[in-house]
C-alpha cells in the first residue's frame, strides 16, 4: 500500500534520525521522500503469500572468535581522536537539560 | 612498454625476475599520479612515504631471496571507505574528514600479506551513496577517458585510477553496482564477487546485507588474481563464508565455451538504454556463440520490475541504522550542543551532505510502524522471490549477459533532480546484488569517439571461478582495454 509523509512526519523522522531540517528545507525533503515512497510502493504489488523473508544461505558458517576480554587497541590513540576527554573517558554533553 | 602499462600479474613478474624493482613500480605509480591528478582528482590521500618504505622493504626481501606473495610489489589503490591503520579514512565525508582508524580492513591485511603496496586512498560518493563520484568532500573525480564526464560511482576514484594507469589494480566496494558501473564508465573490468566470498570487516558499511569488497583491473586475469588474495574465511565477519575457496584462476585456461549455455537479457525496450550499449550486448552474445556456447534470450520479470524498489527499501533501512554510529563522539567531526541530542543533531546536520541526509531520514521512516509493514516487510519477501527466480535461471544456464548500465558515461554536473529517475540508473546492477550473485563488468571496446562500451556477465552464487573463465574468453576476443591518457574529448554530449 502506497504511503506518504506530511511535514509533521518528515520532521519527526528527521528528529529520530538525529538530523535537523531547516524550515525552508522541509517541503523539499518531504517531496523527495514521497517520490521515492511512491516508486517503492511497487514492493507491495507482488503476491508473496506464503513466501518467507529473505535470508542468506552459506556453505559453511564461520567459527566465532573467542569471547574474551583483553587489550585490543591503543587507549591513548583513541583518546587523541576524541573531541574532548576527561581523564580516561570521552566527555559528552549532559543527556538531560537542567530543567 | 612502460611499467604503468603492465597488468598486476606482469608487474609482479617483472619484480620477481628483477627486470625492475618494487620501488621502481611504486615511483612509476606516484609519478603518474603527480602528472594527472590535478585533472582527474581520483585520490583523497596519497600515501607516498609509506608506499616507498613498503616497496624498499620488499626489494630487501627479494635481495635476500625470500619467498614473496603473489602481488609482491604491485601498487594498488583502495577506496577511502576501507579502514587503514594510521592512514585517514574519510568516506569522502566531512564527518570523517580527519578520522584515522586503529586497524586495517581484512582485505587490506590480505593485500599486504600478498605483498601489494598501497599507493593511495581513492575518492567515492560520500559513504558510497551515489553513482557519479561527484558528491565528495574533495570534489568530483573526472573520467580519464573523457575529463568532461563522470567516472561512475561510488567507486569512481578506484576505477579512474586504474583507467588512468595510476595502478594496475584497485579495491572498491559494490553494494548496488558501485564497482561494476564505474568500471563500465571508465572502460576497465570490475567484479562484484558472490556475497560471502570476501570479508567486509573494516569496510565502513553502507548496507551490510549487500556490501562486497570488489576488485577493479584492466584484465580478467588480474581480477582472478586479486580475488585469490582477498577471498578467504575471516572470523571477524560472520557473513564471510568459511568454506574452502576454489582456485579462482583455474578456469582461465578455458579455451572455448563448448557445452556452455549463456542467457542474454531480453526484457527491455530498446529506448530504455543507449543504443551503443545494446550493440555491445549483442556483440558479447555473438562472441559466446562463436566460442561454441548455446545462447538464448531470457527475461527476468521479477528482478527487473521490482529490483530497484526492493534494493532501495532494504539498502536505505540498513544505511539509516549503520550510519547511526556517526554521532560526533566516537568518530570524526564534533560540533558542540547544549545537550547530547543537540550535539548529535548539530554534528550530523552539518557533516552529512543532502543526499546522505535524505537516505538516512528515508531509511528511518521505512523502519517505523506502518512503513515497515508496507515497505520493508514486503521487500524482504520480494527478495526471496527474486532469489528463487535466479535459482531457476541458473538451473538452465551457466552465465547471463545483461547491460551494466542503461546509459553511457554522462557529462559532469548533469544534475538529476528526480531521485527515482536517478536510482533507475542502477536497474541492471541492483538485482544481481540482491541475489548475492557474482557479476563482472567487461569492457567491450570503445565508440568512434573513444567512449567505453560495456556488458555485465553474471553467474550463480559461488560460481565466481567459472564466471571468470567465461569472462576471460570474451575479453580475449575483444582485447584488453588500454591505459587512458586523461583528456577531454571534444564537446561533451
Amino acid at each position: 500500500m502506497k504511503m506518504t509523509v506530511d511535514r509533521e512526519v518528515t520532521l519527526r523522522m528527521a528528529r529520530a534520525a538525529q538530523i535537523r531540517l531547516a524550515p525552508e528545507d522541509v517541503d523539499h525533503m518531504m517531496d523527495s521522500i514521497n517520490d521515492i515512497l511512491s516508486f517503492c510502493a511497487l514492493v507491495g504489488d507482488l503476491d508473496c503469500t506464503d513466501t518467507p523473508d529473505f535470508t542468506w544461505k552459506m556453505k559453511k558458517l564461520p567459527s566465532r572468535r573467542p569471547d574474551t576480554v583483553g587489550d585490543w587497541a591503543d587507549r591513548e590513540h583513541f583518546k587523541s581522536m576524541a573531541p574532548t576527554i576527561e581523564g580516561d573517558f570521552f566527555r559528552v554533553p549532559r543527556i538531560h537539560s537542567e530543567d | 612498454m612502460e611499467i604503468y602499462e603492465l597488468t598486476a600479474r606482469e608487474t609482479a613478474e617483472g619484480i620477481r625476475t628483477k627486470k625492475f624493482s618494487a620501488e621502481d613500480a611504486a615511483r612509476c605509480s606516484l609519478s603518474r599520479i603527480a602528472k594527472f591528478e590535478s585533472e582527474v582528482n581520483a585520490c583523497v590521500t596519497v600515501t607516498e612515504d609509506l608506499a616507498i618504505a613498503a616497496a624498499r622493504a620488499l626489494d630487501g626481501r627479494i635481495a635476500r631471496g625470500e619467498t614473496l606473495g603473489p602481488l609482491a610489489g604491485v601498487p594498488y589503490i583502495a577506496k577511502d571507505n576501507f579502514c587503514t591503520k594510521g592512514i585517514r579514512t574519510t568516506c569522502s565525508s566531512k564527518i570523517l574528514e580527519n578520522w584515522v582508524p586503529t586497524y586495517n580492513a581484512s582485505a587490506i591485511n590480505f593485500m599486504n600479506e600478498a605483498g601489494a603496496v598501497l599507493i593511495a586512498k581513492s575518492n567515492l560518493d560520500e559513504f558510497a551513496m551515489g553513482s557519479s563520484t561527484e558528491n565528495s568532500i574533495i570534489g568530483p573525480t573526472k573520467n580519464p577517458r573523457d575529463l568532461g564526464r563522470v567516472p561512475g560511482g561510488s567507486s569512481g576514484g578506484s576505477a579512474a585510477s586504474v583507467a588512468a594507469g595510476y595502478v594496475p589494480l584497485a579495491l572498491g566496494s559494490d553494494t548496488g553496482g558501485s564497482v561494476r558501473q564505474p568500471a563500465a564508465f571508465c572502460g576497465i573490468q570490475g567484479m562484484k564477487p558472490s556475497y560471502g566470498e570476501v570479508s567486509r570487516f573494516g569496510i565502513v558499511a553502507y548496507a551490510s546485507a549487500l556490501d562486497q569488497v570488489s576488485p577493479l583491473a584492466r584484465t580478467v586475469d588480474d581480477l582472478a588474481l586479486a580475488l585469490s588474495v582477498i577471498a578467504r574465511p575471516d572470523p571477524n565477519d560472520t557473513t564471510c563464508d568459511a568454506y574452502c575457496r576454489p582456485d579462482f584462476t583455474a578456469s582461465l585456461s578455458l579455451q572455448d565455451l563448448k557445452g556452455k549455455r549463456i542467457g542474454v537479457f531480453a526484457g527491455f525496450e530498446a529506448e530504455q538504454m543507449d543504443s551503443e550499449l545494446y550493440d555491445a550486448l549483442t556483440k558479447a552474445a555473438d562472441i559466446c556463440k562463436s566460442a561454441g556456447a548455446t545462447v538464448e534470450p531470457i527475461d527476468l520479470p521479477i528482478a527487473v520490475k521490482y529490483g530497484v524498489a526492493t534494493y532501495y527499501v532494504t539498502a536505505l533501512a540498513d544505511a539509516s541504522s549503520k550510519l547511526g554510529c556517526f554521532d560526533g563522539i566516537r568518530y570524526g567531526t564534533h560540533i558542540e550542543g547544549k545537550t547530547l541530542a543537540d550535539m548529535y543533531a548539530n554534528t550530523r546536520t552539518a557533516s552529512f551532505s543532502e543526499e546522505v541526509r535524505r537516505r538516512i531520514i528515508l531509511g528511518t521512516c521505512l523502519l517505523t510502524e506502518g512503513f515497515y509493514q508496507n515497505y520493508y516487510g514486503p521487500a524482504l519477501k520480494v527478495r526471496t522471490k527474486m532469489a528463487l527466480e535466479f535459482d531457476e535461471l541458473f538451473s538452465r544456464i551457466d552465465a547471463y549477459l545483461l547491460p551494466t548500465s542503461p546509459s553511457m558515461p554522462y557529462p559532469l554536473g548533469t544534475k538529476e533532480t528526480d531521485p527515482t529517475r536517478l536510482y533507475l540508473g542502477d536497474i541492471f546492477t541492483v538485482p544481481i546484488s540482491l541475489g548475492g550473485l557474482p557479476g563482472i563488468n567487461l569492457c567491450m571496446g570503445f565508440t568512434p569517439e573513444s567512449l567505453p562500451l560495456s556488458v555485465q556477465l553474471v553467474g550463480p552464487r559461488y560460481g565466481d571461478s567459472d564466471l571468470l573463465g567465461i569472462a576471460n574468453i570474451i575479453e580475449r576476443a575483444v582485447g584488453r582495454p588500454d591505459v587512458a591518457t586523461p583528456r577531454k574529448l571534444g564537446e561533451a554530449k
